[in-house]
């Protein structure tokens, strides 16, 4: 028996750990480079962290989170899923990197960071749940 | 993640560890502090800081603001190479002080 392939998180932030653990996990049976164990790491965190932040408004009832991670052929492709409110992260625009400090808001940088270190960022909303796919293409 | 600062009329603030969503709450409060009171210069040093996430670039980007504000500066300093890929994706790279 292969070993687990995802995991189920808690709608609470102190469960960024075990996303962290399961990343370094999964990494080390990918054989990824640190580098890169280090920036999924990252996108998983954004990524996480905007649902257990803005999913479930208040007098809804969180639900768990999966995240699965898995390599097919030279892409490792990572599924989150969550039955939060439906939220498109993919239609946010890109923020104005180019901006002085002074003119930049505060926030609206997860979302860039996951489209700058994937490959691929897809969303679609499949039976009142949420699927966020990011794909990174490892040759 | 450990945050040690040394006041004084350059307030000197190492960060070691990760700065993540978790940590980000502790180093807010800091952040705070450091605003309140009459330093004129922070510099933050980076030799045994491992990470950063969006949720530690917002407080960077507040300690800039608030610097500006008080006419100060902020500085960084011994930043290591993988928070320097997160600066340059980000932009953070061109609006921080980064020697």
């Amino acid at each position: 028996m292969g070993k687990p392939k995802e995991i189920r998180l808690k709608n609470e932030l102190s469960q960024l750990r075990r996303l962290s653990a399961f990343v370094s996990e999964k990494s080390t049976d990918f054989n990824l480079d640190q580098k890169l164990c280090l920036r999924l790491n990252l996108a998983l965190e954004e990524a996480v962290t905007n649902v257990i932040m803005y999913a479930y408004p208040e007098g809804m009832e969180p639900k768990r989170i999966t995240v699965r991670m898995e390599k097919m052929d030279d892409k490792l492709v990572i599924t989150l899923i969550d039955a939060g409110m439906a939220f498109d992260p993919t239609a946010k625009e890109q923020p104005d990197l180019a901006q002085p400090a002074n003119d930049r808001p505060i926030g609206g940088l997860g979302i860039h960071l996951i489209r700058e270190i994937m490959t691929e960022v897809s969303y679609c909303r499949r039976r009142d749940r949420n699927r966020l796919t990011l794909i990174k293409d490892l040759h | 993640m450990k945050i040690k600062i040394e006041p004084g009329e350059e307030t000197l603030i190492y960060l070691s560890g990760q700065l993540d969503t978790l940590t980000a709450i502790d180093f807010e409060k800091e952040i705070h502090k450091i605003l309140n009171t009459d330093t004129k210069a922070v510099v933050l040093d980076g030799a045994e800081w491992t990470y950063v996430s969006s949720a530690g670039l917002r407080l960077l980007l507040t300690l800039q603001k608030g610097m500006t504000v008080k006419k100060g500066s902020f500085r960084l300093r011994r930043i290591n190479a993988d928070i320097m890929d997160i600066f340059n994706i980000t932009g953070f790279s061109s609006i921080l002080t980064i020697e």
